[in-house]
């Protein structure tokens, strides 16, 4: 099993904090918000800061990440500051 | 100093207004400066900054932490936010207001939580509210010294001394903070920064500052422009004077790589001379935060698009070095790049535009460099501790240094200093200096 974090504006979206899943990567996480929370949500989505265990996934394989029992994958806003 | 008893008069006033309207809607809408920053501060750049192993932790031996969602922004939001706040006028808005003790005060700013934070090994968002606090009433930098308090952890793991100060305990740390304020004792050596306490005691390879200044919390193995800012930086490892190449390295939307050192010293050059100007006219930085086109921001760092974009940067340096050198022709005011100079041109009547405004930023650069001069330093305080140049971040990928080495003669000669770091007589000629 693998959780499903999510941050704004996602969040505003899908009216909740977490999800479980048992999708095998990001892009079938990606589907799955689709499936289940509609086009807006997988807009959000998709141009969020993706994340696996706090890793960003572009230090991996983009939206064909493996993901493990145990992972953690978060869509985080995009920041600025400094 | 300049004073006077007369409201000074406005070029165009008209105009002025009009065009501020238009920038201040311009901010409000842009996702950086209209979302992110008032909905998480620069707090929000925690998360953010630990994805692409940028986040400084364990005094900058390490660049993730995997507790670091506990003292992100978006926690900081959602559990301790009081309201939102911000300097005068300011469209933004980015400040965070939270409880300490009962008392509505100002909340953490990115470096705050980076260095209060994973830095000091210390996850605890309670404490470092407070420790936030306290230096504010007791006027002191967090980043100075906490990073110094890192420092001083280090040491004490090595067994070289001992200030009472471990990592992974922040609890002791509002006494600490205390005592260093007023010099008690041995925490006035703490007082004295890093850089000193590593001429006393040793550690100079792990003491994480650049000309004596403590470095700012991204750590450069991951934005290796971003080290090269730090090393040339005149206030010393300030990231702001440094350039804030870590904007286009590992902390935001549109990413060069953060390893290549291709295009690292021009755009490191453009961008010190950017925000020097930006600065010198009294300007908060975070107005130039919009330079980053909003598409972006709506199609996401993992857009093919903006990968691509992303990789077209890297290896800009040739592009770049041409736009600096067209500066003096370039005669527009947008308001995407720099639109400060807009605002001054109409205050002032002065004919500043996009390019001499960043000429002007070089100016000021270039001077203070002559100070810095002056004063004593020369091209060996253009460096970093041995951490960073020398021990891979990553033990399994040798590219996670910063290599100033390849990095310090590409950027003295697109600033036009010698093989020593000194500004030649043609360039400041050219800047109308007299040396």
């Amino acid at each position: 099993m693998k959780t499903i974090r999510y941050y704004a504006p996602l969040r505003g979206i899908v009216k909740k904090e977490s999800d479980e899943t048992e999708a095998q990567t990001v892009g079938d996480v990606l589907g799955q918000i689709k499936t289940t929370y509609g086009k807006q949500a997988y807009k959000a989505a998709k141009s969020s800061l993706i994340v696996v265990n706090d890793v960003s996934i572009g230090l991996y394989d983009g939206k064909k990440t493996a993901l493990k029992d145990g992972d953690v994958v978060g869509f985080l806003p995009l920041c600025g500051g400094g | 100093m300049a004073y006077g008893t007369k409201r000074p008069e406005v070029h165009n006033r008209k105009g002025f207004n009009k065009y501020v309207k238009k920038w201040v809607k311009f901010l409000r809408n842009h996702p950086m400066t209209g979302e992110s920053l008032p909905n998480y501060g620069s707090a929000g750049l925690v998360s953010k900054a630990n994805s692409t192993n940028a986040l400084p932790t364990h005094n900058f031996k390490y660049g993730h932490s995997k507790d670091a969602h506990y003292i992100s922004g978006e926690t900081l939001t959602d559990q301790f936010l009081l309201r939102n706040s911000s300097c005068i006028s300011c469209p933004i808005r980015c400040e965070r207001r939270v409880m300490v003790d009962g008392k509505d005060v100002k909340g953490p700013e990115y470096e705050t939580c980076g260095f209060f934070g994973p830095n000091i090994d210390a996850i605890s968002m309670e404490n470092m509210l407070k420790l936030n606090y306290l230096c504010d009433i007791l006027g002191m930098d967090t980043i100075s010294l906490a990073s110094t308090i890192a420092f001083a952890m280090e040491l004490k793991e090595n067994g070289v001394a001992d200030f009472g100060v471990t990592f992974g305990n922040s609890d002791n740390l509002f006494e600490v903070v205390k005592k260093v304020a007023v010099r008690e004792g041995i925490y006035s050596d703490l007082a004295n920064g890093s850089k000193w306490m590593s001429e006393k005691y040793g550690g100079k390879d792990y003491a994480m500052h650049s000309k004596g200044l403590e470095m700012a919390s991204y750590e450069p193995r991951r934005s290796v422009g971003m080290g090269l800012g730090y090393a040339t930086s005149n206030r010393g490892g300030c990231h702001l004077n440094g350039g804030y190449l870590a904007l286009l390295e590992s902390v935001g939307v549109l990413m060069t790589d953060p390893l290549s050192t291709s295009a690292k010293p021009a755009l490191t050059v453009f961008l010190q001379n950017g925000m020097e100007a930006v600065s010198a006219a009294g300007f908060c930085l975070f107005s130039a935060q919009s330079f980053v086109p909003a598409i972006f921001f709506r199609l996401g760092p993992h857009h093919p698009f903006t990968r691509a974009v992303g990789k077209i940067a890297t290896h800009s340096g040739p592009a770049v070095r041409m736009l600096l050198w067209m500066m003096p022709v370039v005669r527009f005011n947008s308001l995407f790049l720099f639109p400060h100079a807009e605002t001054l041109r109409l205050i002032t009547g002065f004919p500043f535009y996009t390019g001499s405004f960043i000429k002007l930023g070089e100016r000021g650069y270039n001077m203070e460099r002559l100070y810095n001069m002056r004063e004593g330093l020369a091209k060996k305080d253009d460096s970093l501790p041995d951490r960073l140049t020398k021990v891979p971040q990553d033990p399994d990928n040798p590219k996670t240094v910063v290599r100033l080495d390849k990095m310090l003669p590409v950027y003295y000669k697109v600033r036009g200093w010698s093989k020593d770091g000194v500004p030649t007589k043609r360039t400041l000629r050219k800047l109308g200096i007299k040396a």
